[in-house]
């Protein structure tokens, strides 16, 4: 039995998706935030437990980054894998990377679920961020790997098509 | 400090006229070298046989490693820190071998002391049903401090000469 796949297209819209969030979260260029995300998408959450609302992230974007102990650095994102689960959706689990003032260098996960619009376009559903690697005097906390590769196939957040 | 500023050499026979390798194929690459990132910084060592042949060979600068357990042998010798793995411009070529093409990437690594080593993979991979295996890698650090550990000063292709 063949499950649902991507075609070559799908996978080069879907990490134009991830390359645009980078520069709209690193710029809070909210205007373009329908590029990247879908109308009811949120951060975080799981199984048992709602994401934040896009909206209530924006809202409080500014406030989050002046709390901050250090400047939001900007994004790279890598490492890109993709996994259609249901005709519609897919799940990405991507690496990022910053490189701060100092030229020091930190790294984390997000893990995704995508989906196909009515439009045809693909769009963030679901984003969840891990922090990894970093000391346990990180100012945001020690290294908080959580992410797995059966999360990655079976993440129940979201299931649905937009 | 002063630095021996020669550039590496490209790796024999790369940078050529090759054919054209069908998307479907690179992006089965980019995948399983993802994939290796991912596995190897999350521990799940399980999981590399679905990106690694079983006869895998990796070539590093702390010697040759041979089978399955080849990648958790190497990769573990940083101790329990294992660095954050980015893999990055990578460039696919088909070789002269039916189902093997070779990819030359940047890795870049990301310490547990916020600090970045980067370097090559020369990684030839089995591509079957649209999905990638490696059959090798050789890992070639690039620029002064190489990976942490003292022994691969010794392969640096920017080597330091001199205090």
């Amino acid at each position: 039995m063949t499950g649902p796949t991507l075609t070559a297209q799908d996978r080069q819209d879907i990490k134009m998706v991830l390359a645009r969030y980078v520069q709209v979260i690193d710029n809070a260029d909210w205007e373009r935030a329908d590029a990247v995300f879908t109308a009811d998408a949120t951060f975080g959450g799981g199984s048992d437990t709602p994401g934040t609302p896009l909206g209530e992230m924006i809202d409080g974007f500014d406030e989050m980054v002046a709390a901050r102990p250090v400047p939001l650095f900007p994004h790279q994102c890598t490492d890109a894998v993709l996994i259609a689960v249901a005709p519609g959706v897919v799940r990405s689990w991507s690496k990022f990377f910053t490189v701060r003032a100092d030229g020091t260098v930190t790294s984390g996960d997000y893990m995704d679920t995508i989906v196909r619009t009515g439009a045809g376009s693909w769009r963030v559903k679901n984003r969840a961020a891990s922090m990894g690697n970093r000391p346990d005097t990180d100012p945001f906390g020690p290294s908080r790997r959580t992410f797995t590769s059966t999360i990655w196939r079976t993440h129940p957040n979201e299931p649905g098509p937009a | 400090m002063r630095y021996d500023t020669s550039l590496p050499r490209s790796p024999s026979g790369w940078n050529r006229l090759s054919p054209i390798v069908a998307i479907e194929t690179v992006h089965a690459v980019e995948q399983a070298l993802a994939l290796y990132d991912h596995f190897v910084d999350n521990a799940e060592w399980e999981q590399l046989g679905s990106v690694l042949e079983g006869d895998f060979v990796l070539v590093t600068p702390a010697g040759r490693f041979d089978g399955p357990g080849a990648a958790r042998r190497y990769e573990t010798l940083a101790g329990e820190h294992v660095p954050a793995h980015h893999v990055v411009n990578t460039q696919v070529e088909a070789t002269t071998s039916a189902g093997l093409v070779r990819a030359w990437s940047r890795f870049l690594l990301v310490t547990w002391e916020y600090r970045a080593r980067v370097g090559d993979y020369l990684d030839v991979l089995r591509v079957s049903d649209g999905v990638a295996k490696l059959v090798s890698r050789e890992i070639v650090p690039r620029g002064a401090g190489g990976l942490p550990r003292p022994e691969h000063a010794s392969v640096e292709r920017w080597r330091t000469v001199g205090p």
